[in-house]
């Protein structure tokens, strides 16, 4: 019967405010859940990916550049306690798919015992086309995909040199992971061919024979190597990306952490005003002898339903929206790691139990404080209004005292390094920050009605006055619905900061810093995905078309530096000194290059110089397979395509290292006066039907660049855009559930000469002045939000440093629709209240 | 001063829904005040008077008949001219006070001013003082006692200088002392101001203090005496 | 493991009617010039080839078993490596198979190898007999002792052995030219050492212990073997006690009967070896064995008879359930097991059957 009372009644009546509580779960929870979702399967799943790949190995040989087949038969005393294995594995574009696919090489006698696409029950396929032609292996999937066959022909791009192979079989990849629906396996002898590396291998694998103790394996397989080369589990490599991956993937997660926060604030004063509502009715029936923990009991129901139809809403729109994520964050995992992150969302029941249980945490969590508020008021003052609670000056100074203490620490936390690479106290500095927007608020809202007193009052607007009277009066629902409102500003303009701060900082700096005309490099078909190198001969081409004075092409090998994932390059550096390439603060980026070109020095970019402490005048030493390289620091350079160190010598010394490397890209410095069009069509004739290659103008790969960015804060937006929504319904509820409680107060209004207008006036009223004092609250917090990110954050997570640029104009407006959003909220309960019977109100009275 | 009556209820009706029932809260009732007169309604609960003094008090209209206040056709009279009233011609006193909980003292009395774009803060302060108030002006109503609250409401009602006072049962949530009190202070103001005064009571010895009595019951009036 | 070898049935079925085509392999035609060392090694330029070494070894509590150890090489594509091909491209294919036959605990256990030649890992040398597939290794030293060594840690078995011929090597059939068909291609070069000394350790179950005993060690080569309408072949081996060899191979027919290029060969005491026509040896099995598991029913017992040669034997498996089920992993199901004989002599060596569980037809 209390059930009845308490909860299904209500909510029958009034669906609606039922309905827009779930939808606030929802949109929480959705958010958290498409970021990890879309960050998993792009950065996880990559990862996770190469060690699926490895399959039985337990050990894998490998170095920078790849190794020499011979190294095979070195191998012979360990080949009776571990089968050895050689593998090509490599990038390529698949042009009938438009996108990128791993070529794996494996030694298909022996794939059985090592990976599960041939053992078991499958299907051998053709070996006479795998073993001594080109042929393929392909999953069921994407067979369908293409609607191939076996025998059907595939072209690749390989460092955009045209190739075909055959589909030898299709394989069923069901019980498989994922990333096997986009390899094309290959025999290892013929993808060695293919991709031009005959007598290379990127690795041996080591799959042990029966109980053999690896570490003493390791050890004796060790001793075989050459120096600089040791084996190590295959989940090493996986560390490796993960650790190139760590800060997105962090700051992904963080984002929307926050953003679930924000939520969760939101959720908690829907909740909160949807639970006291039932004041009366909670407070009469315990005076008629219902236990506390009976209604407790109760609420917790309630507040439970909403999370678990929330949380199945919210895991819901979660996976659907991850999959919008997806190909923003799959671009930039792509730009920093070199293989194909997952192309779709699985669904995970791991993560939808997950945001089911943080949806219901947070309902419950957001009703135990309404809750309290209930549990504490004894039965018959609960049937009595609500005394006002206009703030004691005692109170008044904690809360200011509180505020202070919180900016102090926020400041301090500000301050500090970051933790494992990670900007742990700088994100906990802007929690903080967040967080005193909830403390102050209620302090905020009393202020405006002090400040707003005198004004009002000598306006003629009785309306306004008693507005203001009202806020600061109704102040704890009225101050979670402001506070909620200013944490939602707060956040929108902090991202709004660091958007506008790296856009203009992005410019900038491809402006100053790319100068070239022309940017050759595979054809990548607007993937994104990095799909492999250029082949060699195509720099030779272009030497031959324009002079070798033209062409700069960059040569990237990531490798460790103390033990972490670095790019090291080489460009030609005496090309780039007549005409500077990247920027230097301070400096003439040609004047650099000459010095590096004349010094035989390096340069190294900041996300290098801030991880690893190394700046102009120290010296970087590499350990690489073939030798030590030494070369001294002249310049640190900006550079915002990265967030993992790159260190750049001249391309002779990494040619000396990594002789059959070809560039991942190269830039053409032509003639003054040349025209970069013609300079293309040229370029692009001549490798006709040889290569396959883009060449983009100075003026595209800045706008390609710049769409990079737009792309990866893509997301963001989207968040921010989400958290704006649920704020927007925050405020609706709360001032309709105000409304509602003072009924009895606006009717005596009405009854004591104020006419409809006057009502409906004070209602906006209100609604506006919360939404003003959230905006500027909210605002300030926010820019001092947005610093710590542009400032801290991102030089911590990513090696960044950028310029700090306000948006003013977007602020502004993002007030002014605050407001705006605010008073139009307002006006479905004020019309509620002014077209209020107040006859009919004061009835019930009496 | 005597001459057309203030208010007039001429045979009026009026119902209104309560769940799926049809309540006739007054049936035909037809009574006259003039003006400075104090009229008592008496009755049992349920007879009618607090719709009588909401029809008066032009906060609701009547389903049948006419009620004329200052010469206002309350049914017919346009929404504005019925807040006009409101604001210059009528005070209200309700049995639970209905004060504006988040607004002092004298903040409540000055509302009715304050909706009329007037102010006058002498005024305000006077009338408090004339209640006893004037050490409480700055405090809430949940920092008052019932009687103080209500001694609030009655400045309330009397600081805009009505013609008319209604008050419904402004002594029902009130002990007998206090309320004998409030009455009498409601009566010696309302009679300073020359304000005509339509209170609805059960309460006995209220109604003696009286010009007139009317009984109502069952929405009718059913008797009458001086 | 045993799915590789699989691969290596299939690719030998896939060639294109066996009897006919050679797809740019050498055939065996004639009687094979032989210059040794270098014929002890490998001919990479016929399609098949194996060195095949069988025994009966015992320990000292005189515990006996049977071993075998084959080195195989099977070319997948003839001629020489195209300009810019990858060493790792599979043109030629390595299989080594090793069985311990433990006879008085009525044991068979059996593990396989396989592996490209192209990377170095497997191989054989061209100069004299040195074969090695990963860490199994067979290789013969200038003073003619050839070294064993093979072990599969997950089966548990092992051999480090080193074997001495007693006796010439003999050329087979016709000089070495070993004919099995009616075309003259059906044919292999042929070569055994019938009589060897065995001495060394075996492994099995994990522990290792020094035996001694006698061996054989075939070395084949050839294109195109088996002429059409045979389904397999029962070969026997035997060290007679009065020191004689015996090899008899008997191509099955399809209806049974014996195909007339069946042949074999007795070596004296003194190592000549003389040919044996497919009506100079007489043979009937006494008794059968049925494979619980792949219903295949074997001969275990035989009577042979070399009337010619005063060679009357009763010859028994000394392990009836020695048949390699190869069919979820080769294919290939056939029976190699040791065997000894009495009557006119005693004797002891390995017997062959194969095609008795579906035909071999067009496979070799």
């Amino acid at each position: 019967m209390i059930l009845k009372a308490l909860l299904l009644r209500p909510l029958l009546r009034r669906p609606w405010r039922f309905l827009v509580t779930v939808v606030g779960v929802a949109t929480g929870v959705a958010a958290v859940i498409s970021t990890i979702a879309a960050s998993r399967a792009a950065i996880a799943s990559f990862a996770e990916g190469i060690e699926e790949v490895a399959g039985a190995a337990r050990l894998e040989i490998a170095s920078p550049g790849g190794l020499p087949e011979t190294l095979l038969a070195e191998l012979r005393p360990v080949s009776g306690d571990a089968l050895v294995v050689p593998v090509v594995e490599e990038t390529v574009l698949l042009l009938e798919l438009g996108d990128g696919v791993r070529l794996l090489g494996v030694d298909l006698l022996l794939d059985a015992e090592v990976r599960p696409v041939l053992s078991g029950d499958r299907e051998l396929p053709d070996l006479d086309a795998t073993l001594l032609g080109f042929g393929a292996l392909v999953s069921r999937r994407l067979a369908e995909d293409l609607d191939i066959a076996a025998g059907d022909a595939l072209s690749v791009s390989i460092g955009g040199r045209p190739r075909s192979v055959e589909v030898a079989a299709v394989f069923e990849a069901d019980g498989l992971s994922a990333v096997w629906e986009r390899v094309l396996i290959m025999d290892v002898a013929a993808a060695q061919e293919l991709l031009g590396r005959v007598g290379r291998l990127d690795r041996i694998e080591l799959v042990p024979r029966g109980s053999v103790d690896l570490d003493e394996l390791r050890v004796r397989t060790d001793a075989l190597l050459p120096d600089g080369l040791a084996a190590s589990p295959p989940g090493e490599r996986r560390r490796f990306a993960e650790q190139m991956l760590a800060s997105l993937r962090f700051n992904l997660v963080a984002l929307s952490a926050i953003s679930l926060l924000v939520a969760g604030v939101l959720i908690a004063t829907t909740l909160a005003t949807s639970v006291v509502q039932r004041l009366f009715v909670v407070s009469l029936l315990r005076s008629l002898g219902a236990s506390r923990a009976r209604v407790a009991s109760v609420v917790l129901l309630e507040a439970l339903g909403i999370g678990i139809v929330g949380g199945v809403l919210g895991v819901a729109g979660g996976f659907v929206g991850a999959r919008l994520a997806l190909a923003s964050v799959r671009f930039t995992v792509a730009s920093v790691v070199r293989g194909i992150p997952a192309s779709e969302i699985r669904f995970d029941p791991q993560l939808a139990a997950l945001g089911l249980a943080i949806a219901v945490v947070t309902a419950l969590a957001a009703a135990v404080l309404p809750l309290m508020e209930i549990m504490s008021v004894p039965p018959l003052q609960g049937l009595r209004t609500a005394p006002p609670q206009r703030m004691r000056t005692r109170s008044r100074l904690a809360t200011v005292a509180v505020l202070l203490a919180m900016a102090a620490a926020a400041a301090a936390l500000a301050r500090m390094p970051a933790i494992d690479d990670l900007p742990i106290p700088a994100l906990t500095a802007a929690l903080v920050a967040m967080a005193a927007l909830l403390v102050g608020s209620g302090l905020l809202l009393d202020t405006l009605a002090r400040l707003g007193h005198a004004p009002f009052a000598r306006l003629r607007g009785a309306a306004l006055q008693l507005a203001a009277a009202a806020l600061s009066a109704g102040r704890r629902r009225a101050a979670w619905a402001a506070g909620s409102v200013a944490v939602a500003v707060a956040l929108a303009v902090a991202i709004a900061t660091m958007v506008s701060s790296f856009r203009a900082t992005v410019e900038g700096w491809t402006t100053s810093g790319m100068r070239a005309d022309l940017w050759v490099r595979p054809l990548a078909a607007g993937t994104g995905v990095w799909v492999g190198r250029l082949d060699p001969e195509i720099v030779t081409i272009a030497e031959e078309l324009f002079g070798p004075e033209t062409a700069d092409p960059f040569y990237s090998q990531t490798v460790a530096y103390q033990g972490r994932p670095v790019s090291f390059a080489g460009a030609a550096f005496d090309v780039v000194r007549f005409h500077g390439s990247v920027p230097f603060p301070g400096r003439d980026s040609a004047e650099v290059f000459d010095r590096a070109w004349r010094e035989r020095a390096a340069v190294v970019n900041e996300p290098f110089a801030t991880r690893f402490g190394i700046g102009e005048g120290d010296t970087v030493r590499f350990e690489l397979p073939g030798g030590v390289l030494e070369r001294e620091v002249v310049g640190v350079f900006r550079d915002y395509s990265r967030s993992h160190g790159l260190v750049v010598v001249d391309r002779s010394d990494f040619l000396r290292f990594f002789p059959d490397a070809g560039p991942d890209d190269m830039a053409l410095f032509l003639p003054p006066e040349s025209d970069a069009g013609v300079a293309r069509e040229r370029l692009l004739e001549a490798v006709r039907g040889r290569f396959l290659v883009e060449a983009l103008d100075n003026r595209e790969l800045r706008a390609a660049v710049l769409g990079a960015f737009e792309r990866t804060f893509s997301i963001t937006t989207a968040l921010y855009l989400v958290t704006a929504v649920v704020a927007v319904v925050a405020v609706l509820t709360v001032l309709l559930t105000l409304v509602g409680e003072r009924r009895r107060e606006l009717a005596t209004v009405r009854a004591v000469g104020g006419s409809r207008g006057q009502v409906l006036a004070m209602v906006v009223s209100e609604a506006g002045l919360l939404g003003l004092a959230a905006a500027a609250a909210g605002t300030v917090v926010g820019i001092a939000v947005g610093v710590i990110l542009v400032k801290v954050v991102n030089l911590q997570s990513f090696g960044w440093s950028l310029e700090l640029v306000l948006p003013w104009s977007s602020l502004v407006t993002m007030a002014v629709w605050v407001v705006a959003t605010c008073l139009v909220a307002g006006l479905p309960p004020a019309l509620v209240a002014a077209r209020m019977q107040p006859a009919a109100v004061l009835r019930e009275e009496g | 001063m005597t001459g057309a009556p203030v208010v007039e209820l001429d045979r009026v009706g009026r119902n209104y829904r309560r769940g799926d029932e049809e309540v006739h809260a007054l049936v035909d009732l037809s009574l006259t005040l003039d003006s400075g007169e104090l009229v008592a309604l008496v009755g049992p609960s349920g007879c009618g008077k607090s719709t009588a003094l909401n029809l008066v008090a032009a906060v609701d209209r009547p389903d049948r008949g006419r009620v004329t206040v200052c010469g206002v056709d309350i049914a017919t009279a346009s929404e504005n001219e019925l807040v006009a009233l409101r604001r210059r011609s009528i005070g209200m006193v309700f049995q639970a006070f209905h004060l504006v909980p988040h607004l002092t003292v004298e903040e409540n009395v000055s509302l009715p001013l304050a909706l009329d774009g007037r102010r006058d803060p002498d005024r305000v302060l006077d009338l408090i003082d004339r209640v006893g108030l004037g050490h409480r002006a700055r405090h809430y109503p949940s920092e008052l006692s019932g009687g103080e609250q209500q001694r609030t409401a009655v400045a309330r009602a009397l600081v805009h200088r009505p013609r008319v006072v209604v008050a419904d049962e402004p002594t029902g949530n009130l002990d007998s002392r206090t309320g004998a009190a409030v009455i009498e202070l409601l009566d010696e103001l309302r009679r300073s101001e020359g304000a005509a005064l339509l209170l609805a009571t059960h309460d006995a010895r209220v109604a003696g203090a009286a010009d007139r009595v009317c009984e109502l019951a069952d929405g009718r009036l059913v008797g009458r005496r001086s | 493991m045993g799915r590789l070898i699989l691969i290596v049935a299939v690719l030998a079925a896939a060639v294109p009617a066996a009897a006919e085509s050679t797809d740019g392999w050498r055939e065996i035609t004639s009687p094979p010039e032989l210059v040794f060392p270098r014929d002890h090694g490998a001919h990479p330029d016929t399609r098949s080839e194996w060195w095949y070494v069988t025994g009966i070894v015992a320990d000292d509590p005189g515990r006996r078993f049977g071993f075998q150890i084959t080195f195989f090489r099977q070319g997948l594509a003839a001629g020489p490596p195209a300009p810019g091909e990858s060493a790792l491209r599979a043109r030629q294919v390595a299989a080594a198979h090793l069985a311990v036959a433990d006879i008085d605990g009525a044991r068979f256990l059996h593990a396989e190898r396989l592996r490209r030649s192209g990377g170095g890992l497997a191989g054989w040398s061209e100069a004299d007999l040195d074969v090695w597939l990963d860490d199994w290794t067979m290789q013969r030293d200038p003073g003619g002792v050839i070294s064993i060594r093979a072990r599969d840690a997950e089966v548990g078995i092992g051999l480090s052995l080193e074997l001495r011929p007693e006796k010439p090597l003999v050329r087979q059939g016709d000089a070495g030219y070993s004919r099995k068909g009616p075309v003259a291609g059906n044919a292999s070069a042929y070569l055994s050492w019938t009589r060897i000394a065995v001495a060394g350790t075996l492994e099995i179950d994990g522990r290792s212990r020094p035996v001694d005993g006698g061996a054989w060690l075939d070395h084949e080569w050839g294109t195109s073997q088996l002429g059409a309408g045979v389904v397999g072949w029962d070969w026997f081996s035997l060290r007679l006690d009065d020191g004689r060899d015996l090899m008899v191979y008997r191509l099955r027919r399809d209806d049974g009967s014996a195909d007339p290029f069946s042949s074999g060969t007795i070596v004296a005491a003194d190592g000549t070896p003389t040919r044996l026509e497919r009506d100079d040896v007489e043979i009937e099995p006494l008794e059968w064995w049925t494979s619980p598991s792949t219903g295949a029913r074997y001969p275990t017992r035989w009577r042979l008879l070399v009337p010619a040669h005063s060679i009357d034997l009763e010859i028994r498996a000394l392990l009836p359930a020695a048949e390699l089920d190869g069919r979820a992993t080769t294919g290939v199901v056939y029976w190699e097991g040791p065997v000894e004989a009495t009557g006119s002599t005693r004797a002891e060596g390995y017997v062959e059957l194969t095609g008795y569980a579906g035909s071999l037809e067009g496979r070799f």
